[in-house]
């Protein structure tokens, strides 16, 4: 009663008038909430039948082990790759390079091959390493291709995260007589990990949904075990190929349930990176 | 060190790696001998199901096996990129390089359609006309009331390239046709999509599409020398190809297995018991 | 200092490797799409739009102008979803659900693109096939399954666009006597432009460059515009074709030149961006 009393108080803005807007747009944004959820309730729904610890883990035929293991193998070791060598590149930029027409510049070609569409790193990977150095349709090059994919990614995620350190930190620290090395690693890398590991997180997610650039690179079948040279099929190009043809009576079970699997590693990921980077801050 | 020394030197690691690079030893696999089947995708489960026999008899051969379709089959072979192409069309012209040829048998490719266009058997005339996008609706052939949807595949397919020989002969394809790359996607389509109709190699599980008749013959595996609409398939070898790779191409012609992937030959009198 | 001279080197070296192996890869693309423009010219593919590269035809006008049709439909389609969900997101929820809303969208940023084709092909194809009466597949659908998977990316963006209008502006206009409505409309809006366009631009990339998730959907022919017929994008002819030519070919550096195409509009993109982002600081 007080509040009503209170809120008639307002001049000028009667209770319940002037917000119409915002009303219709709340509506709008539960139907949108709704739309997103129709994309992830019926793959779940459809994909009960079909998870089960065969599907999951057997070694028979149609399992989705060998793919899974693809996948996280294959996005693992590229993220190792591109993760050094971006935040070496990350930290030359920020903390070394002094700001000229050339650092922005590169931020225009960080932007600019940060956006190339994975179906163009795929045409240059194939020209490059299946046609010219005869690899093969493999793993490695799998791993090659997420790599190429990775390090822009990476890149821009390093060099946002060492800019969101205030300057004064390194004024400071500087006038206390340390050396760059000695500011960036003490300090400001400490700072700085927690956000680049939550967007690495990010980053890892987006190499795990990678279809089309591997679809000729790693290839669309698993070999009898997994081996750098062996074929590379990954979760999310299973899930394409089961989806647009896959025939028999479970493949729509199978299609939705490797599609679960894909988005619970995916989640994980994001879940696990953003505890990591809490973790870490609550210690610095 | 200036700049863009540093980068210069980059700019030579790369493109350096690029020209030179080759398959690292540590990865293993590849480091052995290996060679390259590439080409028709009708032929890539066939091709998977025999060769670990052959691989037992032959220690350190590596063998990777890829589709792409029998044009880009014998591109790579006439490039060296691969050293046995799959294919269903004869080599174009343009090939200079001089190949064998397996023939591994017939491929019948039938037509299917959507299960509930109350359609059994189409002429040619008919088949040609719902394929070229002149017949819209099913009504016009005697069937339900359902529009026509036609299903297709990219122009490297080599069924394609036979349906539009035998069926369609001067007339295209409809431009509405949805293209789907691969023969296990236009099955799937035709499956799902009201009123589908589309040409399939017979090699998979077919019994959720309607396979039409074609005049008076209807397809049946049994009978397979009578259905008329066939691709032939064949592996390619370049003529100075090494032993290995020959003596492969030779045992995949020889597998009567690939009967039970779709592809039908002769039984000659003896080869029959060859296991 | 000693240290500082061989980190600094080997950073930069990192760096010099990095901007060298993308040079890289435009010369490589490049040097197709250059075979291509000096065999075909350039003016002639852009103007044509008959793709049977087995017979040397050429033109990729279809393409072109698929891959901006599905991408400004996806747009379209999409900016209710955004202004709704930002606006609810950072002006209407508070604390708690404010931040379990940001992480929901933060998760759909994250589910993989062929999910959302898998959605397109069970939902968005058989709705338009009912509604229209035709077989579903064709840039209206591509465009639906881009928007939908668009949603969540422009509209994070959006949303922390309008958390940092200055509280200033937001309680000098309610205060005047503005209703919560038109401060949205007349000082919340306006005043988030520049970010709301550098989310706009974010998002054109992403639906640009799709693939898989349009593949599915959009019916793979050489067609100009017809949004109910099957079309084809500039990717996803990439991806029918990049196994049929392999490199060598002549169709091969038709395949480049499209590629180069796509690396020409997103560094056309990426430098609007940063005149946005010019904008918003001048």
């Amino acid at each position: 009663m007080a509040d009503r009393q209170w809120r008639g108080a307002r001049p000028l803005k009667p209770p319940g008038q002037g917000r119409a807007a915002h009303k219709i747009l709340a509506g709008m944004a539960v139907l949108a909430v709704l739309l997103l959820l129709s994309v992830i309730i019926p793959l779940v729904a459809q994909a009960v039948p079909a998870l089960n610890a065969a599907f999951l883990f057997g070694r028979a035929p149609g399992s989705i082990a060998p793919e899974a293991v693809n996948t996280v193998t294959m996005v693992a070791i590229s993220a190792a790759v591109s993760f050094p060598l971006a935040l070496l590149a990350g930290l030359y930029l920020v903390e070394f390079a002094r700001p000229s027409r050339w650092t922005r510049a590169f931020d225009q070609f960080t932007g600019t091959v940060l956006s190339v569409p994975s179906i163009v790193v795929g045409l240059v990977v194939v020209d490059v390493a299946v046609v010219r150095w005869h690899w093969p349709v493999s793993t490695l090059t799998g791993i090659l291709a997420l790599t190429l994919m990775n390090w822009p990614l990476t890149v821009a995620l390093v060099v946002e995260a060492l800019q969101s350190v205030p300057g004064l930190y390194r004024d400071g620290s500087w006038a206390l007589g340390a050396s760059r090395w000695q500011t960036v690693t003490r300090l400001i890398l400490p700072l700085a990990l927690p956000q680049m590991i939550e967007q690495g997180g990010m980053a890892v997610a987006r190499l795990m949904g990678e279809t089309a650039v591997l679809i000729y690179t790693a290839g669309v079948n698993v070999g009898p075990g997994w081996a750098l040279g062996g074929p590379g099929e990954s979760l999310a190009v299973h899930l394409w190929l089961l989806r647009t043809e896959g025939v028999t009576d479970l493949a729509s079970s199978q299609a939705a349930a490797t599609g679960v699997v894909l988005l619970g590693l995916v989640f994980l990921v994001l879940w696990g990176s953003r505890r990591l980077a809490e973790w870490l801050q609550d210690t610095a | 060190m200036s700049s863009r020394r540093q980068f210069l030197h980059a700019m030579g690691v790369a493109g350096s790696g690029v020209l030179l690079g080759r398959w690292p030893a540590w990865a293993g696999g590849p480091e052995a001998r290996y060679i390259t089947i590439m080409g028709a995708t009708s032929c890539i489960s066939y091709v998977k199901a025999v060769l670990p026999e052959w691989e037992r008899t032959h220690h350190g051969v590596k063998v990777a096996v890829t589709g792409g379709g029998s044009y880009a089959g014998l591109h790579a072979l006439a490039l060296a990129q691969a050293d046995i192409a799959m294919a269903d069309l004869a080599p174009p012209g343009s090939m200079a390089v001089p190949v064998r040829r397996y023939l591994l048998g017939r491929l019948p490719i039938v037509l299917a359609a959507w299960p509930h266009i109350g359609v059994d058997r189409l002429s040619w005339g008919q088949a040609g006309a719902l394929l070229a996008g002149d017949i819209v609706n099913w009504r016009q052939v005697g069937g339900a009331d359902v529009p026509v949807v036609t299903v297709s595949r990219p122009e490297s397919s080599g069924a394609r390239e036979v349906v539009q020989q035998r069926v369609l002969g001067t007339r295209r394809f409809s431009p509405d046709s949805i293209i789907q790359l691969s023969n296990g996607a236009v099955l799937r389509t035709v499956m799902e999509t009201p009123g589908a109709v589309g040409y399939l190699e017979a090699t998979a599980p077919m019994h959720r599409v309607r396979i039409l008749s074609m005049g008076s013959r209807s397809f049946s595996p049994h009978a397979w020398r009578l259905w008329p609409l066939y691709a032939e398939p064949s592996l390619y070898v370049r003529v100075q190809a090494p032993k290995e790779v020959r003596n492969l191409a030779v045992f995949l012609q020889g597998r009567p297995k690939r009967q039970d992937f779709g592809i039908y030959f002769e039984q000659r009198p003896g080869q029959a018991d060859a296991r | 200092m000693r240290a500082d001279r061989i980190a600094a080197l080997v950073m930069k070296g990192a760096l010099a490797l990095f901007i060298a192996v993308w040079v890289m890869v435009a010369v490589i693309v490049g040097a197709g799409a250059w075979r291509f423009v000096s065999a075909n010219g350039l003016v002639g593919p852009l103007v044509s739009s008959r793709w049977s590269p087995l017979a040397a035809h050429y033109g990729i006008l279809a393409f072109v102008v698929g891959s901006m049709a599905v991408t400004g439909l996806a747009l379209v389609l999409a900016a209710p979803g955004v202004l709704a969900l930002s606006v609810t997101g950072a002006r209407i929820l508070r604390g708690a659900p404010q931040r379990a809303f940001i992480q929901i969208l933060t998760l759909f940023v994250a589910v993989p693109s062929v999910v959302y084709g898998w959605w397109g092909l069970s939902v968005a194809v058989p709705l338009i096939r009912r509604l229209t009466g035709t077989a579903g597949f064709g840039p209206l659908s591509a465009g639906i399954v881009l928007a939908v998977m668009i949603v969540p990316t422009f509209s994070i963006m959006a949303l922390q666009t309008l958390r940092q209008v200055p509280s200033s502006l937001v309680e000098g206009s309610l205060g005047l006597g503005a209703s919560e409505d038109q401060t949205l409309w007349h000082v919340i809006l306006p005043a988030s432009r520049a970010g709301l366009s550098q989310g706009f631009l974010v998002a054109v990339g992403r639906a640009l460059g799709e693939t898989i998730a349009v593949q599915m959907v959009i019916g793979g022919q050489s067609r100009v515009l017809s949004l109910l017929k099957p079309g084809a994008t500039l990717t996803t002819q990439l991806l029918t074709d990049l196994a049929l030519m392999p490199a060598r070919t002549p169709g091969h550096d038709a395949l480049d030149f499209m590629a180069l195409w796509l690396m020409i509009l997103m560094a056309v993109l990426v430098w609007l961006q940063s005149r946005v982002r010019g904008m918003s600081r001048g």
